[in-house]
């Protein structure tokens, strides 16, 4: 029997774009969370100089009844320096891409430049933590490394570390309910890590509580995993890693336990950050290409250094 | 459309040279203006070209040959020598570790390896599993001395350190880390503290810290022991007061405004210390009531840079000590 099918009478077109594109995996940007956004001036140079005035001795002598006064106070006080720097990408897009792709490319362009930006931000931030912030290793596992795997003593020596130096949690308590299951959680520092760290909070047992598990749902933030005692775990693919770092060649998980005011990202009120857009019409003779970028200027700082721990951790195996 | 091109030019110290190229590169030339104005004399090289595509410590390379005679080409790979090697110090890593074969207690502590292949004075080594000196695993190092293919010494370290000689097993190894610190100033490990009126505080690594800045201690307790002794300094803020001043051996130091002659004294932690912390300084401010209180240096900076390696050595882009080199590099924006 003559019959027409797909193999003696083929689609003129064979292939057609999908109607979605596809996501592109993008980490969980955590860094930039607990950090204080303050502006720097335009035309007014190249750092801008924050002041902590030293707390005043307290009065505790008795002055007396004859109208005597005791000694002036002489004010002491620390500055701390930010120099915010340019960063920034580009990428020509003939016109021929335009003409010829299905998907609209500048639009899908201009998304992953502002997801390379958020991300690069993240990183900065990640990275200038690293460097820069005091640590402390975990000592209270046993898996014959230095540092151990994660511990609840060495969470509650860095909670015990930020609250000795009086600094004041981010997170309000979620308050215990009726509800079987859960745990109410106490204000808390955040925590700021890589995903590498679950397996081992899930190790924690009882002392650690799972988001599921707290009282209420809501006001949790998309990447926060759990806590343990005072301190509530942001993960990310983005955290923070020393490779191989340990002393028996293990991953450094370097875990940034943070406070308020602890750290802050400085950018220019004028010029945070920009998308640049540049008609073909600005590309040469015969205008074939446009240009696409994104530029930001900031600065990632501590802005003290006692109410910031990084807890270094390996993994248990 | 356009091309982009930059030039510079530097007198060789004999080591490798960083070109940092905001730009990127494409394609870079150098001429060695030391060796073309000397004349054909041995096998001396005269000119380089590199271009996007070829190989990490690649290129070409233009050279008289053996009795002087004419100029011949040639490329770094078959010569053996080193070459043309992109770069970018924001990636940071730690490289390959490399096998340790001992640890020899003297001030400074000698390192010994069968391979230094790539390691140079003022190098930045991480030690991991030395087993008998565990309590320098983790702890950045600055590169002294290198006796090829045997041994480097570890700057700002004292026998005090490693007390007796380590045999370490299999596993020990060190890393270097491939471009420094990317942020500066940054934190620092410390090797020794002397007590008195004013505290001098060692450091492993060489530091850019500046008179005037606040700094802050961590000195914390050790398992099982008060193991670095001076756990009174722990947490505390201090001014320098001096930077390189001795502290008796060397003169990688800060000098602090605190008073440190009733502390407990600094000791390094025994081997026998399994888990620990390392005893640190990081900047946390200038002192704004000092007179000696002058600039920004404590505003951290990113300093990552890409750009281009030049080899060191006679056949290689970057000459050997005193040559005056001249380069030109371009980036093809299409």
């Amino acid at each position: 029997m003559n019959i027409v099918t797909t193999s003696n009478y083929k689609p003129e077109v064979l292939v057609q774009a999908g109607h979605r594109l596809l996501s592109s995996p993008t980490a969980r940007t955590i860094h930039k969370l607990p950090a204080q956004m303050y502006e720097m001036k335009s035309r007014a140079g190249t750092t801008v100089r924050y002041r902590r005035i030293d707390n005043f001795p307290s009065a505790t002598v008795p002055v007396g009844n004859q109208g005597l006064n005791p000694p002036p106070i002489v004010p002491t006080m620390m500055d701390l320096d930010v120099t915010p720097q340019l960063y920034g990408q580009f990428l020509y897009v003939n016109e021929q891409v335009v003409l010829q792709n299905e998907e609209d490319a500048i639009k899908n362009f201009s998304i992953r430049l502002g997801v390379s930006m958020r991300l690069s931000e993240d990183k900065l931030m990640r990275d200038k933590l690293a460097a820069s912030a005091s640590s402390i290793n975990a000592v209270g596992g046993n898996n014959g490394d230095n540092p151990t795997q994660i511990s609840v003593a060495d969470c509650s020596a860095v909670t015990t570390a930020l609250l000795s130096a009086d600094a004041l949690t981010v997170l309000d308590s979620v308050e215990g309910e009726d509800r079987y299951g859960t745990a109410p959680v106490p204000n808390s520092f955040f925590a700021l890590a890589h995903t590498s760290l679950i397996k081992d909070l899930d190790a924690l047992g009882n002392d650690f509580t799972r988001t599921i598990r707290y009282p209420s749902q809501v006001n949790i933030l998309k990447p926060e995993y759990g806590s343990v005692g005072q301190l509530r775990f942001l993960v990310s693919s983005q955290g923070s890693i020393s490779s191989k770092a340990s002393r028996l060649g293990r991953d450094i998980l370097n875990i940034f336990c943070v406070g308020i005011e602890a750290i802050a990202c400085i950018y220019a009120n004028e010029f945070s950050s920009e998308f640049i857009y540049l008609p073909k019409e600005f590309s040469g003779g015969l205008a074939q290409n446009v240009t696409m970028g994104m530029k930001y200027f900031e600065a990632p700082a501590i802005l003290n250094d006692l109410w910031i721990s990084t807890l270094k951790v390996t993994s248990a195996v | 459309m356009y091309t982009e091109i930059q030039r510079g030019s530097f007198t060789s110290t004999g080591a490798n040279k960083y070109i940092p190229l905001v730009t990127d590169v494409d394609w870079m030339e150098v001429y060695n203006y030391t060796t073309i104005n000397a004349g054909p004399a041995g096998t001396t090289a005269t000119r380089f070209y590199w271009q996007r595509g070829m190989a990490d410590n690649d290129g070409f390379v233009t050279l008289y040959n053996g009795a002087g005679t004419f100029l011949i080409d040639a490329t770094s790979a078959g010569l053996a020598v080193p070459g043309f090697t992109l770069y970018n110090s924001g990636d940071n890593p730690l490289l390959s570790p490399v096998t340790v074969t001992g640890i020899t207690s003297a001030s400074p502590l000698v390192v010994a390896t069968g391979t230094t292949t790539g390691l140079a004075a003022g190098d930045i080594v991480r030690l991991i599993s030395t087993v008998g000196a565990t309590q320098l695993d983790g702890i950045d190092f600055e590169i002294g001395a290198v006796t090829p293919s045997t041994s480097f010494t570890l700057n700002n370290t004292f026998s005090t350190m490693a007390s007796t000689a380590a045999s370490p097993g299999a596993n020990a190894a060190y890393r270097k880390l491939k471009y420094g610190y990317q942020w500066s100033p940054s934190r620092r490990f410390i090797t020794k503290i002397t007590k008195g009126s004013s505290t001098i505080v060692t450091m492993s690594v060489a530091h850019p810290y500046k008179v005037g800045m606040k700094v802050r201690f961590r000195i914390p307790a050790v398992r099982g022991s008060s193991a670095w002794g001076m756990t009174e300094l722990d947490n505390m803020i201090g001014t320098i007061t001096a930077i390189n001043a001795s502290d008796g051996t060397y003169t990688n130091t800060i000098t602090v405004d605190i008073d440190s002659s009733s502390f407990t004294t600094f000791v390094w932690p025994a081997t026998t210390i399994d888990r620990f912390t390392a005893a640190s300084v990081c900047v946390v401010g200038e002192n704004s009531n000092s007179l000696i209180y002058t600039s920004s240096d404590d505003a951290v900076m990113n300093t990552a840079e890409r750009g281009i390696i030049l080899g060191a050595g006679a056949m290689s882009p970057a000459g050997v000590n005193n040559d005056v080199i001249y380069w030109k590099a371009g980036k093809s924006n299409i």
